[in-house]
């Protein structure tokens, strides 16, 4: 990161930012969605009175077919970013993400590009209810064919929406909403980050927590509470799920021998299913203690506040997993 | 028109102007309660647009059904759905119509053929269209309303719940509330065509009605309930009318007027309400009762908003009840 | 009656309360502004719910609080 000039940036604002970047480097990016001209959540604000309709296009509520679209634009000159407002929404779209976006580079043998990017609002944001609070990310990843970006803060968010665009695959990038109000620091120069690559926020050497999105924040307080306890925990956010940076999670694991994984998702096949099995696949013999995993209820997620805190991650359960595996002794 | 017909027409049109004046005052309080930051989520409201659906419903048994959309209180309310449960519901409680499972995009109340309102924009289309089928296949005598609005007039499933009601003649009425604004986009920016046009396709009927004209939306609605009854099968309704406020609460600070003052000035003017007051007064009805009706709603709804307030929010275990079915 | 942090935007969870425009002890009206309130997208205004006398305040001006947060207490008229 270039540290000209670094500005304490809302989330938001610092996604526009990179849009903005990556449209004024490349006249073949185009953004489409509902709203995006309005851009009542923040995210394309400003776009279409710098570049114009022809650019920036507000489109009808036709998920599937603008979905597709974007598809098609791809694979024939255009690198389109496509705003789906929530990511519930993809539901309403899933053909044309799973059977055609994921599946035409891999069908074809190899002979279509689709540098695409579907950006969406994710997961709860207050009793928005079981039909704007999802958190599709393990569905994304287990479709293959699809990269999948799901940062924790307003300066990997900028450089990986960059990235994102650069980037000749179909890329879900997504925008955790307990996030999009945050601030922190970007640069007014955007470095594009590399995609695949987590980053360490915090060392420790007697347990790995790794953390997706709005976890990660939630992760490093408990991480610092235990630190007066003598618990000394290291802190991985991913920032990309799809493709996953395994060689920095099983490093760690190697040193620290325990593993909590915090996903903001419901638990059966969920990312942190996969993380558990594969660092119990790879460092085995580094075990001492028991995986953890620290998930939504599989249930939707509720209305009600009280229920909604009830299903979705709380910080004394992550205090509880991570204190449960450094005591845990390889027996339990 | 003898004195007794005329009597009971008008006791049938006062209630449809109080059922409009309920969901009014309804809206009022949920405005306020919004304002406030005593609403968890958040809320699309329904107000200027009451005659769409009280016209609609006046047409309707307690068995037929309905499906509505995420700006769906008015709809609720006009199928009878009880304020006290609506607004435990948007509160949260326990004694809420979804057990604070739902809010308000999501209420549902099966013994009033309330199949739903909905979060995902043309949800409802398909499974009116389903719950059609059934009455089909069954050989009931009973109708289906599909509300759906001009944003949701784009999405695919329209086509296909359109086509599909066609060929097996079901009984749904496609009613479509054109209120020009497809979230902050004006609708005929994005909408090629007329959407009553859109059933011409099908071959199936599709009108166009003033939809803050009550007496309008509801000889729109006998007719096209009529054809159900009769096995004809479909039909699509386009009611023009207008929200008197945003998409949704609290986002003038960010989405800034996108609206001309004029054009919302304009509508106002035409308030449903306010219209069929006057028609009714015009044809001999007593002014005073219409206050009084007005008062007494909002006296109603006062109550519901109590009932809420006092009732518990639900236990936090209960969020894991209600997923599946009990089976053997 | 309380005064809560009302829900500007899906985005919002909290907001920083920049500036009170009433003291403890004043007369307001319903409507009227009590505090400015800045977000992400937005700087807006916190309203009194009805009219009363401003009887506590119970967050300091420049400080963040969250969406649903009682920060004021009027005794109504």
């Amino acid at each position: 990161m270039t540290e000209t000039l670094v500005k304490d940036t809302y989330m938001t604002t610092a996604i526009a930012g990179a849009l903005k970047a990556a449209m004024a480097e490349d006249e073949s990016v185009i953004v489409l969605g509902e709203d995006v001209e309005l851009s009542t959540i923040g995210c394309t604000k400003g776009l279409v009175d710098e570049f114009g309709t022809n650019r920036v296009r507000n489109s009808p509520i036709s998920e599937a077919t603008v979905v597709g679209s974007c598809v098609g634009a791809a694979a024939t000159g255009l690198r389109p970013v496509m705003d789906l407002m929530f990511s519930s929404f993809f539901y309403v779209a899933l053909d044309q993400v799973a059977n055609q976006a994921a599946r035409l580079r891999y069908m074809s043998g190899g002979q279509v590009d689709l540098p695409l990017v579907y950006f969406a609002g994710t997961g709860p944001s207050g009793s928005a209810a079981a039909q704007h609070s999802e958190n599709p990310h393990s569905l994304l990843m287990h479709l293959s064919g699809i990269k999948v970006v799901f940062p924790s803060s307003p300066g990997d968010a900028a450089g990986l929406l960059i990235a994102s665009v650069r980037d000749p695959n179909p890329v879900v990038f997504l925008l955790d909403l307990m996030l999009a109000g945050s601030k922190g620091p970007v640069p007014a120069e955007i470095e594009p980050l590399l995609i695949g690559k987590a980053e360490v926020k915090r060392s420790g050497d007697d347990v790995t927590i790794v953390a997706i999105a709005s976890a990660v924040g939630a992760a490093l307080e408990v991480a610092a509470e235990l630190e007066a306890d003598g618990v000394s925990a290291e802190v991985i956010d991913p920032r990309t799920l799809t493709p996953f940076d395994w060689d920095a999670v099983t490093e760690s694991v190697a040193r620290t021998g325990r593993l909590v994984v915090v996903d903001p998702a419901r638990r059966t096949c969920g990312a942190a299913g996969e993380i558990v099995a594969r660092v119990t696949e790879s460092n085995w013999p580094d075990l001492k203690s028991r995986p953890r995993r620290v998930t939504w209820e599989d249930v939707p997620i509720p209305f009600s506040p009280v229920l909604e805190e009830a299903v979705t991650l709380r910080q004394d359960q992550i205090r509880e997993a991570v204190t449960a595996t450094v005591a845990g002794n390889g027996r339990a | 028109m003898a004195t007794a017909e005329r009597q009971r027409q008008e006791v049938d049109l006062i209630g449809l102007f109080a059922r409009m004046a309920r969901i009014r005052a309804f809206e009022r309080k949920v405005q306020a309660l919004f304002k406030r930051g005593n609403l968890p989520g958040f809320v699309h409201l329904y107000i200027g647009e009451e005659a769409v659906g009280v016209g609609a419903c006046s047409v309707l048994d307690d068995a037929d059904k309905i499906t509505s959309t995420h700006r769906g209180h008015g709809h609720l309310l006009a199928k009878g759905a009880d304020p006290k449960l609506m607004m435990a519901e948007l509160l949260g409680r326990e004694t809420g119509y979804c057990k604070g499972k739902g809010g308000s995009m999501h209420i549902v109340d099966y013994s009033l053929g309330i199949l739903g309102a909905n979060g995902i924009v043309g949800g409802g289309l398909p499974i009116a269209t389903g719950s059609g089928l059934a009455d089909r296949v069954l050989g009931r005598d009973r109708v289906t309303v599909c509300f759906f609005g001009d944003g949701a007039s784009n999405q695919g499933v329209l086509h296909e719940a359109l086509n599909l009601s066609a060929i097996w003649s079901l009984p749904v009425i496609f009613l479509c509330e054109n209120n020009h604004y497809t979230e902050w986009m004006r609708t005929e920016d994005i909408t090629a065509g007329r959407i009553a046009d859109r059933s011409q396709a099908f071959g199936i009927p599709g009108v166009q009605v003033d939809g803050n004209d009550v007496l309008a939306v509801r000889e729109a609605a006998a007719t096209a309930v009529a054809r159900a009854r009769a096995g004809e099968g479909p039909s699509l309704i386009e009611a023009e009318t207008y929200r008197h406020h945003g998409h949704n609460e609290g986002e003038e600070v960010f989405s800034g007027p996108y609206r001309p003052q004029d054009e919302i000035d304009d509508w106002i003017a035409r308030d449903p309400l306010v219209l069929f007051r006057n028609r009714l007064v015009d044809d001999g009805a007593a002014p005073e009762q219409f206050d009084e009706i007005q008062e007494r709603e909002e006296q109603l709804i006062e109550e519901a908003y109590r009932f809420a307030e006092e009732s518990p929010m639900p236990a936090a275990a209960s969020a894991l009840d209600d997923l599946y079915a009990e089976t053997e | 009656m309380e005064v809560t942090v009302p829900k500007f935007g899906v985005t919002m969870q909290e907001a920083t309360l920049t500036e009170w425009h009433v003291a403890e002890g004043d007369s307001v009206e319903e409507g009227q502004p009590l505090a400015d309130i800045e977000t992400d997208k937005v700087d807006a205004q916190l309203e009194a719910p009805g009219g009363g006398v401003v009887k506590e305040l119970r967050a300091e001006a420049g400080t963040v609080v969250k969406v649903g947060a009682v920060v004021a207490i009027l005794d109504p008229a």
